[in-house]
């Protein structure tokens, strides 16, 4: 799966969450910025993404995923671990 | 490995603000702060909701069973955080991938068993399992959070 697919499934993912048209989801805009978005909502996002990925996510990284972009640079980061 | 309750005693409850008939828990079976928790449920005929879930064909509700296991998250969430804060409980923030697997009905026992598999700050995610008989018969994951009560 190369950057392009990982940022599409995530854009789809925090669509998902928001009520948002995945295509509308902006790549770089903090998470924090969004409407409802909350510790519990960033959780959620974990969740989901390991279950989109079937990786296991350490919940430290959340600080290094507030964007769509630097999530797909996590998850990338997992993906080629395995 | 996870403590084993002493027969017929069980971590205080009271900290629970569910009261009957919405108390789904009878009895902590085992725990590990931070990591697990077994609870038993005993599902009776004489429960309230049942002349209306169905009539003639009584099944436990599956809004019930979900309670059910959140309610065992709380208390582990509890029993691993040790403190209480007056008026601040912990309430469900989302539920996830929840399975019904097979009809819980009167006279089952209910065994259900609950993992902490993360925390973000005061939010922690669980997965349950619901076993009858040694079968599994519901499975899910659950965000637990805190929410302040007036």
């Amino acid at each position: 799966m190369d950057s392009v697919q990982i940022k599409s499934k995530i854009k789809e993912v925090v669509g998902g969450m928001f009520d948002m048209e995945p295509g509308t989801v902006p790549d770089s805009k903090p998470f924090t910025q969004m409407a409802k978005y909350d510790s519990m909502r960033a959780l959620e996002f974990l969740a989901k993404l390991e279950n989109e990925f079937n990786v296991t996510i350490d919940p430290d990284q959340l600080a290094n995923m507030a964007t769509v972009e630097k999530s797909a640079q996590v998850i990338e980061g997992y993906l080629h671990a395995h | 490995m996870p403590t084993e309750a002493p027969s017929g005693e069980t971590p205080d409850l009271s900290f629970l603000r569910q009261r009957f008939p919405l108390l789904m828990v009878d009895k902590v079976l085992s725990w590990e702060k931070g990591k697990e928790l077994r609870i038993l449920k005993n599902i009776s005929a004489n429960d309230v909701h049942f002349p209306g879930h169905f009539p003639g064909y009584p099944v436990f509700p599956g809004v019930l069973t979900i309670e059910c296991f959140a309610q065992a998250a709380s208390i582990l969430i509890r029993l691993t955080e040790g403190s209480f804060v007056e008026g601040v409980f912990d309430a469900i923030g989302s539920v996830m991938d929840f399975r019904f697997l097979k009809p819980i009905l009167p006279g089952d026992r209910l065994e259900v068993h609950m993992v902490m598999t993360k925390t973000v700050g005061l939010n922690r995610m669980f997965e349950g399992r619901g076993y009858v008989a040694g079968e599994e018969v519901a499975t899910g994951k659950f965000l637990i959070g805190k929410m302040k009560m007036p």
